[in-house]
This record gives C-alpha cells, structure tokens and sequence, in this order.
C-alpha cells in the first residue's frame, strides 16, 4: 500500500511543528526579541533556499540508502547508516526526556515521569508492529485536528493582543537576524521525506512535498512566535518555559471559554505520540536498512530497552541541552550539507556514466 | 494482533481509576482570595479564603445554600508562616479538605508589603500552575484578613463570582484591574506602570497618607468630596482607589475619580456617568462613551519626550438643570466637558507623571514604536527622561442624544 502525497506532506508537518510545544519559541525570543517572528521567517526562508539548492542535484527514486549506497559504495554507506543510526537513537532519547518533563509539568504533576514513558512506549510498540503507514494515516487525519486547535487558540487569544508588544519593529537588529541559519534545525524531520520515497505513490513530488512542508510548517510557528509576542511582552516573555502553554492560559473569552490549558494537552497528545511513534519507525528503518535485515520488528524491544536505559543519562531537561543542540546542529548539517553532497556526487555519476 | 492492540488500549483506561492521586470535586476546598501581610519575625501572614460549598451550593430549604449571599459564603483561615507555599502546608494539616488554588480570584497584598515590593511573591505566583495568569492583585488599605473577612456580596451566593464581576464587568468606572500576569509582564519594565485596586472597609477611618492625597488634589464636583465609594452598605468592602506602583514598589494612591482619567488615557470607557458645572452652578449629568481608542504621539526626536494625546468621546445627557438642549445649546456643553476633561487629566498626569514618575498610561509603550532595535530604544534612556514629558491633551467629545426629553422641566414659584 502507497502513499499520497498529501499523506506525507501532513506527516512532516506534524512532526516540525511538533517542536513549538518546548521552549523553542522562547529561544527565538531570546535572539530576536521582539522580532523572533521575523526571525522565524528568515530561517523558513533559509530552509526553503537550501532544500531547492539540494532538490537541485536530486535526480534519483530511491531512498537516501540506496543511493548513499550506489554513489560511495558499501564501506561509506555502512558508516553513513551508523553514524544515523546513533544520532537518531540520541535525539529519540532527548525527545522522549522533553515529552515526559513537560507533560508532567503541566498535568499528572504527582505523577512521576515513568508513568508517562510508559504509555509512550505502548505507543512505540504498537508503531513498531504496525508500521510507519498505519502511523502516517493516523498522523493524516490527525493533522486537521492540530490545525483546527491552533487558530482556535489563536482566534480565541486575540483580546490579549497588544500591538505595542512588536515595537521597536526589528527587535535585536541585524545581529539577531544573523543567527538565523542557526534555527534552519527547525526542519530537521525534512530528512525522513528521503525515507519515505519508496512507498510514496507519485514519487516525483519529492520536491512538492518539502516546500509545501516547509511553507506550512514556517507559517504555523511564525504565527505562533508572533502571538507570544503579541500577549506577553519582551523581556519577560523570555522567562517561559513553555510559550504555548502560556498562550492557551491567557485565553479569556467570555463566560465560556475561560480555561484552555486542555488544548494544550489535546495538541501535545497528538503529537507526543504522533513523533515519537513515527521516529521510532524511522530508525527501525535506518538499521534494517543499514545492517539489510529482513525482519525489523524483531528489533523492538532491544531498542526499547536500550533507549530507556539512556534516558537514565540526563537528569532533568536542563541536562539535555548540550546533547540537543549539538543533535540539531547536526541532523541539519546532515540534512542541508550532507544529502546535497550525496545527491549532488551521484548526479555527476549518472551523468559521466551516460556519457 | 488487532485484538492485543484493543485489550491494551482497554486496559490504559481502566488504568485511570487505580491511580492512588485520585480525588473527587468534593475533596477539595477552593481558595477564592489570598490575603497577603507582614507577620512577626520577618514571616508572612497569610490568609486564605476558602469558598463554603455547604453555603453556596443548594437552594431549597433542606440543602445549606444561603439564598442572601453574606460573609458565611466565605471562610477565612489565617496562618504565619516563611513563605505563602508554605502555608498551604499549615493548611492542608488543619482542614480535612486538600487546598486547591485553581479557583484564586484575588490576591490582596498589604499596604506595607506592597510598598517593599511585591515581585518575589507574584513570581511564586506566577511559577505555579494552578494559580490562571488572570487572577486579579490589589493592595488593602489595613489588614487583608480584615478584608478578606468584611466581603459579604448580597446579591451573589458564590464568593467567586462576586469577586469576578466586581473587577471584570464593563460597567466598571472606577477600579482599576491588573492581572498577575500584567504585573509580572510591567514590574521589570520601562515602558509602563501599573496601578492596582485599593481596597478597604468603609466603616473604618482612611489612613492618614490617603487623607493627605485628598487634599492636594482636587479635580472638580467629581472628586474626593463625594469620594465615589458608598455611605452605607451591608457588604462593607469596598474599593477606596488605585494603589500606584513604579516597578513592583507601590509609590502612591490614588481616588477613585482617577482611575476615570486613567481609563480615558486607556481608551476603556464605556458608559461612565460624567458631571459638569456651569458658571452658574447648573450641573448636567453625561454618559460618556469611547468608541476609539485615543491617540497618542510621542515625539522622541528631541532631548526630552513630547506627548500629544487626542481623545474622542461620545456623550448622552442624562440629565440637565433648567435649560433647552434644542437651539445649540449642546455645543456649550460640549465644550464645557472638554475643557474640563482636559484640565482634570492634565491634572492626573502631573500627579502621575510628575509628582509619582509612575508611567500608568503606558506612554513608554507608544515611544517605543519611534526606535527601530530594542539597543536604541535602550540608549535612548527613556526611564530618566520620562518625567519631564511635556504632554499636551485634548479632548474632543460629540453630544450624540439627549435622551428622550428636550427641555428640561421648568421650575415654577409658588
């Protein structure tokens, strides 16, 4: 069974903005200021031009193993899927450690983290035997249901907005703005489109898929950075730890409408298990590709085991700081840098091959 | 394996019921205001009124509800202790019910407290995930205990809602509302100030500081004179003015009247009843209205700030002593209340701004726009140069109805 293109698109959009649900909104703040929502379209845009540089030199239908394979043979491609293989393992790691505090955080607080994982590891289970299509259908439908949330939320915000909030327009000025490449990181699950092609149906909208993504992703954040901005001023709005929690409490509206953190929790259910279980599929995929398994379900509860026994690594969330931006500078290197490179040497392959 | 998936997800939700953590509503009882004050040896007094459900709830003659409202819907419990959380625990020991902050409405801090400073224990608030960023501060003139224990609404059985429509509704001329998350958002700020509510009993004296505010500044017929709080009322809590605060310090108060010229700068009032005097001491009673928001101009491009603040109101007469509003003779009173608007703000913000240095207007928020970085607008040094602000006002007002008369009664002699 294929996917659409659409089916694909939803996904990676529901894994990007899975972000916004941490702190990384209150980073933007901190460059920026009071422009992080020009921040955010500065990094959209950036994002956008390395990916159009990349589609540049993409010319194949296979996925990124294969053709990692075919251009630098076996040896490069054995330390390629490694080298994935531990960088995925520690980013899942990281992403399970931010889930569990922030749910915690703001509901279950007797509970301790444990209890969470527990039911996020149901989740991977269950992701792991299904498999990655179950979880795009549900991530499908799932999509419009995030949508719907956040202009709802938004809607419903908009007696808090201070126009004021914005000024002076520029925030930081051009020092702010120069660290924008820095969050081109935001789109980092760009590198499971190249997973992906095998099983999409029309597998020339390769390209499609990754602007749409990027564009719509883009656009989500940025509007959610702008109405941080507009509902709490700067510099304070530096001290929050979780910027969309705060925009759901300040929804005041009417009689009705008065208590929205359960939006908050609606929208991090979604997609808490949503990500998790999709990259948990991912790298089930990078091993059974790397080591050419035939069976990768077998590699589920290892896995599991292993990964539960990293989270033991890092304390609290404070304590993944440093590992998780490394992971991110990485993963976008990897993706923007390395892929290009890929591409870019198999097309003059085929091409000197043709000739 | 469709059928393992399900018997899992079954399980997850017979999972919920077993958590030892669980409670019913009734296991709870709901802080509805917390009263905030200096104790002995450095320690806090605080004093936590909790809603009485057996009190509120019901409305037949067998169930407890109390029909007329009164202090009996309100229970107060006052403890000492380091630090407002740690009271909760004193709390939590002494009633059989665990303390729940999700319904906080009102958090009151006292006159001596507020004038240290107030931002440590809004952080605490602030940090803590019951407590809604929207909870209403103020600062009481004595003892908030003493407060705390005076609110008897009639006319409401549930405390919460008192409390809530007393600061939320449109109605509102004279208080001043400022949520936990504005104070927190302003206190480290320098483009705004914030004023509080200033609440008090009214079968008690004044202070004597808020004596001395009476005297230096009077406005017109509307002022401290007539002082805009009740005369008698059973429910003997009452809101007395607005506390100033410059940062987290409140610095001064202010009457009731104020907040009127307060709301005016804002752009927030709606349906406020306004009297005027004549040469000839014929008052006419007007309903004032803002449709728009004012504007406001700040000329930064000089050493010292200029403001220019246009307002636009509309007006009803709602009364008027013994003269025709048919023949033009609603262009005098038109312009009788410009100009007296126009003296009584420039007066509030010669107290506010030049006496207080307390920015309640937010001009800082509308200087900013003239910078283009967030280092500019911080090079500029507004906060030292914000007291000389030279502010121009005028106040443009349209006499919109006259209500369903045209003359008014003529008095005949006997």
């Amino acid at each position: 069974m294929k996917i659409s293109s659409s089916e694909a698109l939803r996904l990676l959009v529901v894994l990007i903005i899975s972000k916004i649900f941490f702190w990384d909104i209150t980073k933007l703040v901190t460059v920026s200021s009071t422009a992080a929502y020009i921040h955010m379209i500065i990094s959209t845009l950036l994002a956008l031009i390395l990916f159009l540089i990349m589609m540049k030199f993409y010319n194949t239908q296979d996925d990124i193993f294969d053709v990692t394979k075919k251009t630098f043979g076996k040896f490069v491609f054995y330390v390629f899927g490694i080298f994935l293989s531990v960088i995925q393992v520690m980013n899942f790691v990281i992403m399970l450690k931010s889930y569990c505090t922030t749910i915690t955080t703001v509901t279950l607080t007797n509970s301790s983290n444990f209890f969470v994982l527990l039911f996020i590891l149901a989740t991977l289970v269950a992701s792991g035997y299904l498999g990655i299509k179950s979880v795009i259908k549900v991530a499908s439908a799932s999509f419009f249901v995030l949508i719907f949330f956040i202009v709802i939320l938004i809607v419903f915000d908009i007696p808090n907005f201070e126009v004021d909030n914005i000024f002076p327009i520029l925030g930081n000025g051009i020092d702010g703005f120069k660290q924008a490449y820095k969050n081109v990181g935001f789109f980092n699950e760009l590198l499971f489109l190249f997973f992906l092609i095998p099983i999409l149906k029309n597998k020339g909208d390769v390209k499609k898929i990754g602007i749409k993504s990027i564009v719509i992703s883009g656009v989500i954040i940025s509007a959610l950075t702008l109405v941080f901005t507009f509902i709490i001023p700067y510099p304070v709005n530096t001290r929050y730890y979780l910027p969309v929690f705060e925009i759901t409490s300040s929804v005041n509206f009417f009689v009705i409408f008065q208590r929205a953190e359960a939006v908050y929790l609606i929208l991090w259910l979604f997609t808490a298990f949503l990500y998790t279980g999709a990259t948990f599929c991912f790298l089930l995929y990078t091993i059974k590709k790397t080591f050419s398994l035939s069976d990768q379900k077998a590699l589920i509860p290892s896995l599991l085991l292993i990964i539960v026994t990293l989270l033991g690594l890092y304390e609290n969330v404070n304590a993944t700081e440093l590992t998780h931006n490394v992971l991110s500078y990485t993963f976008s290197l990897l993706l923007f840098v390395g892929l290009t490179m890929i591409f870019a040497v198999n097309s003059y392959k085929k091409r000197s091959a043709e000739k | 394996m469709k059928k393992i998936v399900l018997i899992v997800v079954c399980f997850c939700f017979l999972l919920s019921g077993c958590s030892k953590s669980q409670r019913e509503v009734d296991d709870y009882a709901y802080v509805i205001a917390i009263g905030i004050d200096k104790g002995e040896n450095n320690n806090l007094k605080v004093t936590l009124s909790f809603a009485n459900p057996n009190k509120i709830g019901g409305g037949s003659d067998k169930g407890g509800g109390s029909k007329d409202g009164g202090s009996e819907n309100l229970i107060n419990f006052t403890t000492e202790s380091s630090g407002i959380f740690n009271s909760l625990n004193v709390a939590n020991d002494n009633i059989s019910k665990v303390v729940n902050l999700s319904h906080v409405k009102l958090i009151v801090f006292s006159k001596e407290i507020a004038k240290t400073g107030i931002l440590k224990y809004v952080d605490g608030f602030v940090r803590e995930l019951r407590v809604r960023p929207v909870t209403i501060l103020a600062v009481c003139d004595k003892e908030p205990d003493e407060y705390l224990k005076k609110i008897s609404p009639k006319l409401e059985v549930n405390p919460e809602k008192y409390i809530n429509d007393l600061f939320e509704k449109e109605q509102t001329t004279f208080i001043v509302k400022t949520t936990l998350r504005d104070f927190y958002s302003f206190a480290n700020s320098n483009v705004k100030d914030l004023c509080l509510p200033y609440l008090g009993s009214n079968d008690e004296e004044k202070s004597i500081e808020y004596k001395e505010d009476d005297k230096e500044m009077s406005y017109n017929i509307d002022d401290n004179e007539t002082s805009q709080t009740p005369k008698d009322t059973e429910n003997k809590s009452v809101v007395l003015g607005s506390a100033f605060f410059k940062g987290d310090k409140m610095v001064g108060t202010g009457s009731n009247v104020e907040n009127l010229y307060n709301l005016l700068l804002m752009g927030k009032v709606k349906d406020v009843s306004y009297s005027i005097e004549d040469e000839d001491g014929f008052i006419t009673e007007l309903s004032i209205t803002q449709r728009m928001k004012p504007e406001i101009k700040i000329d930064t491009s000089s050493y010292l700030p200029k403001a220019k603040i246009n307002i636009f109101l509309e007006a009803d007469i709602m009364t008027i002593e013994d003269r025709s509003v048919s023949d033009n003779e609603y262009l005098k009173i038109e312009e009788k209340l410009n100009n007296d608007l126009k003296k009584n703000i420039e007066k509030y913000l010669d107290k506010t701004v030049r006496k207080l240095k307390v920015d309640t207007v937010g001009f800082g928020n509308k200087a900013k726009r003239n910078f283009l970085t967030w280092q500019n607008w911080e090079d500029y040094n507004w906060s030292e140069k914000f007291s000389n602000i030279m502010y121009e006002v005028n106040v443009d007002s349209s006499v919109i109805r006259f209500g369903l008369l045209n003359k008014s009664l003529q008095k005949t002699s006997k």
